[in-house]
């Protein structure tokens, strides 16, 4: 049996969690665990991200340059790498947001007014 | 996409200081701390997998990989140090072997000529339309002709060989000078080290004698003097002014007639001589440069139509002649062209043999190694891991046998340059070079590569459960590897096949070529060449008494039996060609040929010297003075070409005129034809001259012994410098050496060719054995099961010797049909002997057969003594 489960890197649940976390830097510079709190937290519990999961997508983003990471000191003075979203990584957001809206749009449309809870 | 590169240690700390920030904040909500450490694990999920794909997306990992690769491929392959050296050295011989024989070709053949743009030079020749259409040399009327009369040559020069005579303090040497007409150099678009070369017109009659020194004359003779122009020298007695040194690269021409390793060591303008008028007279070399922007199909028609009109303007001595147009660089690559392509071909056929060994043996590797990559995938690693790994094996193993091999290459191309015939032009210059190096690199990487992929898909293509189930050693015996080696070995077999059929038809010729009735006995017999200087020796009496005195002396020489001499003897590629007429037959006017025949101008004893065998008539004795009645004895040969049906003993001949008109000669005698112009040479017409009727100042001569023919040469001198101290005899050579030179180049391809064809035939069975002995492993329950229900071990020893026949039959019926097939490149190497002929095809296939039941007699004797008690209870 392999130990590998790769579903993990389809390309939509890929490009979710990679909004979420620019959408989280929007707000400032923050670090892994700090963005991984935010995500859940905003998210109201719904969205549960394996914490490790997040830095494959960090390192991911870091390479096209759309955030930048530097180690600094967080609030409880530990040693932390800091994330911090790009010029660049701002605009990929904004594009993104626009597309993902549209699109939960048109999936709410198809799904019909009432949801029975799911 | 991997800009930066970011240690894996430092992604370690984030990690660490991630969970370390999670435990702070759980703790915060009241967890203890061994609480919170647990559930922010939990809540970060799997660090090394995390860690993993972090890794897994960095360079980090290919540079891992590889180091691991090549760490791990090492220890597997120090495991099994039979197998791995067994094929570092197939691979090291096979690089090594082909790496020496293209640094041979590469010097001969493909490496440019030191000329300007030396593409552009052409080698032009009289070809016969009626002797076979041969090349032939150029008499110089027609070259005048050639020369004024097209456009499409930007220059054109003649030369020809000259024996000179240097005389001075130092005393008298004979040097090999090289008479050529004004152009030469400016055609061949050389500069000299020092001075000049010759300035138009020089080569006129009249004009002061000067000569342009070879670099290695100018070194010896002067010690590299930079104050030697201006000087003079004395060449045959006459003075010549010294005008020029040519660097030491300069060497022209490449070829010398006879293939003699001698150096050339001066240019001298053309000299006046009697057959510069005669258009019957073929004594001269043309070379010439294209015209920018002509073609070489271009210069052929032009010269072909130009040719044209010289037969139909001078019928008689050109209507048997066309003009041949040969790129300089195939003239002196010459017939050794061929015969070095074939080489390249034959190792390319070895090396290809090579490959499939090694292919063979990595395939059983892979095989038996089937259970450990089933292992490792059931493990996690992927099929692009595993491909890489067999790959990085390889290629160890392709650089060690790379490695291997450039030793070999510099060991072998030494070995090979002393053994091959140096008449081989340019061979000399052959060095293992950066091209050479960079082809062996390319082969060892195709190489590694190549069979690299072949074991790694095959590995990789395991079925895991199935190859751990069956316990790996036994899996699939008609499996996908077993028919790849089969076909492997198949294909060995047929290269063998049609490389020996290739070694038995030239081993055939080389048979015929030595067993040749050269018309003469080579045994005990020293030659020398004698050239008196016309300053001194003009007077033909006083030639004739030299040459008398001398052989006289020598004969005096114990243990001497004869002394005899001749202006041409056979397999020096010295002539005299000519026409001469025939009483009674419409008689050319003068300086137009008809009949053709070398002419030798021989001293009495000379046919018993050499050995000719008389046939008819007699022999020139004493009786044939410079005043008695001119005779002549031809050769058997001229006597059908002229006088088919009748004898021509009685009729008369002219070879020369005195005042216009013929000097008619009573023949003699028939004598047997000699092999004058080299043993696969179509022999020609001979037409034989006393010496003392048609004195020459040029002898060779030729002294047999009753001793050791070595012996003679310091007598021989000795009796030269006693009757003059100015004259030298030189070039002693025994005629036995030039009938081994004459073969040299022959004997030199067939060993080679055969040497690689006894490769081929044991790497073929190798390939055999290995084949058939893994097979009778992968069988062995099956044959431990027929030994238990009873079989004998004949029979077994028959079923493995039966399935070893198909193989073999297969691979020899291919391969005799490929030699049937390409036999057609052969030919041209073949001395009477068909390329189809019966006896090599069928003795190479029994030999074949024969190797191969032997190949498969040992495992099929090893499968017979199988227990099959042991056998089975292994399963």
């Amino acid at each position: 049996m392999s130990t590998r489960d790769r579903s993990d890197r389809d390309p939509l649940v890929q490009g979710t969690l990679d909004l979420l976390i620019l959408r989280t830097l929007v707000f400032g510079p923050e670090h892994g665990q700090g963005i991984a709190r935010t995500i859940q937290q905003t998210s109201e519990d719904v969205l549960l991200v394996e914490h490790g999961a997040l830095y494959p997508a960090l390192q991911r983003l870091e390479a096209q340059r759309w955030i930048v990471a530097e180690w600094g000191t967080s609030s409880n003075n530990r040693k932390a790498r800091f994330y911090k979203l790009t010029p660049a990584g701002r605009r990929h957001l904004a594009r993104q947001t626009t597309r993902w809206r549209r699109m939960a749009t048109a999936i709410g449309r198809v799904l019909g007014p009432e949801t029975s809870g799911g | 996409m991997f800009r930066r590169r970011r240690a894996p240690d430092d992604f370690a700390s984030e990690i660490r200081s991630h969970l370390e920030l999670e435990v702070d904040r759980l703790r915060e909500n009241g967890l203890s701390q061994d609480q919170a450490e647990a559930a922010a694990r939990r809540a970060f999920g799997n660090v090394t997998l995390a860690q993993e794909r972090y890794y897994e997306q960095g360079r980090w990992l290919l540079m891992d990989h590889l180091r691991q690769d090549v760490r791990f491929a090492l220890r597997l392959l120090a495991r099994t140090p039979l197998l791995t050296a067994a094929i570092v050295a197939t691979l090291a011989l096979g690089i090594g072997v082909a790496s020496a024989v293209f640094s041979l070709v590469h010097a001969v053949v493909l490496r440019p000529l030191d000329y300007d743009d030396p593409d552009s030079l052409v080698q032009l020749f009289e070809t016969g339309k009626r002797e076979g259409g041969e090349a032939d040399w150029v008499s110089f009327p027609n070259f005048r002709d050639w020369r004024g009369r097209n456009d499409v040559f930007a220059g054109m020069a003649a030369y020809r060989f000259s024996m000179l005579t240097l005389t001075g303090a130092e005393g008298a040497e004979s040097l090999l000078g090289l008479e050529c007409t004004d152009r030469l150099f400016s055609v061949l678009g050389v500069e000299p080290l020092l001075g000049r070369t010759f300035i138009s017109g020089e080569d006129r009659p009249g004009r002061e004698r000067v000569t342009v020194l070879s670099y290695g004359l100018w070194r010896r003779r002067f010690a590299a003097d930079p104050g030697v122009i201006g000087r003079v020298l004395t060449l045959d007695g006459q003075p010549y002014s010294i005008v020029g040194v040519m660097p030491a690269t300069f060497v022209f021409p490449n070829t010398v007639p006879g293939d003699r390793i001698v150096p050339r060591e001066l240019w001298i303008p053309m000299r006046r001589s009697d057959d510069v008028e005669d258009r019957g007279s073929h004594n001269y070399w043309v070379v010439a440069r294209l015209a920018s922007g002509v073609s070489l199909d271009r210069a052929r028609t032009v010269m072909r139509t130009l040719a044209d009109n010289l037969a139909r303007q001078y019928p008689q001595s050109n209507k048997d002649f066309t003009v041949t147009v040969l790129p300089l660089k195939n003239y002196v690559a010459g017939p050794a062209r061929q015969a070095l392509l074939l080489l390249l071909t034959a190792i390319g056929a070895v090396l290809l043999l090579m490959c499939a060994n090694v292919a063979n043996l990595l395939l059983s590797r892979a095989e038996a190694r089937r259970r450990e990559m089933a292992m490792r995938q059931a493990l996690g690693a992927s099929r692009g891991r595993l491909v890489a790994q067999t790959l990085t094996e390889s290629l160890v193993l392709a650089l060690g046998g790379a490695t291997g091999g450039l030793a070999i290459a510099y060991y072998a191309t030494g070995l090979l340059v002393r053994l091959a015939p140096q008449s081989l032009p340019r061979i000399q210059e052959t060095t293992v070079d950066a091209q050479v190096v960079g082809f062996m690199v390319l082969v060892a990487g195709c190489v590694g590569v190549l069979f690299g992929l072949a074991p790694a898909f095959w590995g990789s293509c395991v079925n895991v459960q199935q190859a751990l189930k069956e316990g790996g050693a036994r899996v699939s015996g008609g499996g996908i590897g077993a028919r790849i080696r089969q076909a492997l070995v198949v294909t060995q077999l047929a290269v063998a096949v049609m490389l020996l059929v290739a070694a038995g038809l030239l081993l055939r010729s080389f048979v015929r070529v030595t067993t040749l009735d050269l018309g003469f006995n080579v045994s005990r017999v020293m030659t020398a060449i004698v050239n008196l200087p016309p300053a001194r020796y003009g007077d033909p009496a006083k030639q004739v008494l030299f040459f008398e005195n001398a052989l006289r002396r020598i004969q005096t020489v114990p243990g001497v039996v004869s002394a005899a001499g001749s202006d041409s003897i056979p397999l020096t590629a010295i002539n005299n060609q000519g026409s001469f007429v025939i009483e009674g037959r419409p008689a050319p006017p003068p300086g137009v040929g008809g009949p053709h025949a070398n002419r030798p101008h021989v001293s009495a004893g000379y046919f018993e010297t050499m050995g000719l065998r008389l046939i008819e008539g007699r022999l020139f004795d004493a009786r044939d003075r410079g005043d008695s009645q001119p005779v002549a004895v031809v050769s058997d040969l001229a006597a059908r070409m002229y006088w088919p049906g009748v004898s021509p003993v009685g009729k008369r001949l002219a070879t020369e005129w005195a005042d216009g008109r013929p000097v008619w000669r009573q023949i003699v005698g028939v004598v047997q034809a000699t092999h004058h112009f080299g043993l696969e040479a179509p022999q020609k017409a001979e037409v034989y001259v006393p010496h003392q009727q048609s004195p020459t100042p040029f002898m060779q001569l030729v002294v047999r012994t009753q001793g050791d023919p070595a012996a003679l040469i310091d007598p021989i001198r000795r009796e030269i410098a006693a009757l003059d101290p100015d004259q030298a005899a030189f070039a002693f050579q025994t005629m036995e050496s030039l009938l081994a030179e004459a073969s040299a180049r022959r004997r030199f391809e067939t060993a080679l060719v055969g040497a690689f064809a006894v490769l081929a035939l044991l790497l073929a069975a190798i390939g055999v054995y290995g084949v058939m002995g893994h097979m009778v492993m992968q069988r062995s329950r099956e044959i431990g099961v027929r030994l238990a229900l009873g079989a004998l071990s004949g029979d077994v020893v028959g079923m493995v010797l039966r399935s070893g026949l198909r193989l073999t039959v297969a691979g020899v019926a291919a391969g005799l049909a490929g030699a049937l097939a390409l036999s057609g490149i052969l030919r041209s190497f073949l001395f009477s002997v068909s390329s189809l002929d019966p006896l090599t095809y069928g003795g190479v296939a029994v030999v074949l057969v024969l190797v191969a039941l032997l190949a498969t007699y040992l495992p099929s004797r090893a499968a017979a003594r199988l227990d099959p008690l042991i056998v089975l209870r292994e399963e």
